[in-house]
């Protein structure tokens, strides 16, 4: 039996079972949807803000 | 019979022709929203823009440090990453990830380098470094975003997904969707002037998309094993994850054959774990080592 395999396992199974109970309390997949239903620039890098000035 | 040899060369790589249908699948399904399939709250291991408004679900990365930047604990992102490395490793970069995907069909086309073994493992704690770095950058911005000293305007407009910067399927799928759907390029060859005065960053982010899927044609999947984030995070738990490839050391014939090395896409040396679990960090479980061993030693263990 590989003693440091399982018990890191366990550490990991813990702070899974913890996060999963957190993010059921705190209903979090509805944020996780809500930020996909919405329009979000976050990844566009400023796009069309800083082109527009370039372009039009 | 020719055509009888034909298929059953091509049916020795089944597993391989199943992975490349369930990619196909997934990236179909996850930017459904062209075809009408509206946003789900699923949440998966893989890099996907959450900027894209046809992508139906959200990558974990991203969510973390979405929710991170906005001061909010991600429980649900890192459950998702814990869940994930310690059930299937990083099985989701092979099967599901689309960037993991656009890697694979440039490599299969593209002329393969081998890269030798220790520089392949030392590259790869790049990735470590990567995932580190940002998510120190995200906890100071939720730090300072809880108690009140917003910093979002030392990180620009990259302040809510610090990782988007260097991320190339975010360019892809996001940036640059935008950037052809609000007809943003120069429409006639006057126009073409002003490509020089468009921001830096925005070349800047070209040019990581071009290396990130170019030099797949030489090094497959380089990006995914030298410096994704999240594929750096989810190899620390996928050490210890329960679904493993496992080498039989009574079939294999060792040096003699050597395809699965050859083979491996993440450059993972699969003989050196003869007779026991592959726990190697880069092991995607993409399987490609079972398609190719021909004595059938190399198996999938629970």
């Amino acid at each position: 039996m590989n003693y440091r395999k399982w018990s890191i396992r366990a550490i990991l199974l813990i702070l899974s079972i913890i996060s999963i109970v957190y993010a059921v309390k705190y209903k979090q997949w509805e944020y996780a949807k809500e930020i996909l239903t919405r329009f979000i620039d976050y990844e566009n890098g400023g796009l069309p803000k800083a082109l527009l000035k370039v372009v039009i | 019979m020719p055509i009888i040899n034909t298929l059953k060369s091509i049916l020795k790589y089944r597993i391989t022709i199943l992975r490349t249908i369930v990619q196909i699948i997934s990236f179909i399904l996850i930017f459904g929203g062209i075809f009408g399939i509206a946003a789900t709250f699923i949440i998966l291991p893989i890099m996907t823009p959450a900027g894209n408004p046809y992508t139906t679900v959200i990558g974990a990365w991203q969510l973390m440090e979405i929710m991170l930047t906005a001061a909010i604990f991600p429980f649900i992102a890192i459950a998702i990453i814990l869940v994930a490395s310690l059930t299937v490793g990083r099985m989701f970069c092979a099967w599901v990830c689309p960037f993991g995907f656009i890697s694979d069909v440039v490599s299969y086309i593209g002329k393969r380098r081998r890269v030798p073994r220790d520089i392949n493992n030392s590259l790869y704690k790049f990735a470590l470094f990567v995932a580190a770095f940002l998510l120190f950058i995200d906890f100071s911005i939720a730090y300072n975003e809880a108690v009140g000293t917003s910093i979002y305007s030392y990180f620009g407009e990259f302040a809510r997904e610090p990782s988007s910067f260097i991320e190339p399927t975010t360019i892809l799928f996001s940036m640059l969707f935008w950037y052809f759907y609000w007809g943003l390029y120069p429409k006639s060859l006057e126009a073409l002037e002003k490509l020089i005065d468009y921001p830096p960053f925005f070349w800047f982010r070209i040019f990581v998309l071009i290396l990130a899927i170019g030099i797949n044609y030489f090094i497959p999947r380089w990006w995914c094993r030298w410096v994704c984030p999240l594929g750096g995070a989810m190899s620390v738990g996928s050490r210890y994850k329960f679904l493993k490839v496992y080498v039989d050391p009574k079939q294999c014939i060792g040096e003699r054959c050597g395809e699965c090395n050859k083979v491996c896409p993440m450059g993972v040396a699969v003989l050196d774990f003869r007779g026991r679990e592959i726990s190697h960090p880069l092991c995607t479980s993409c399987m490609m080592c079972l398609d190719v061993c021909p004595t059938n030693a190399i198996r999938l263990k629970i």
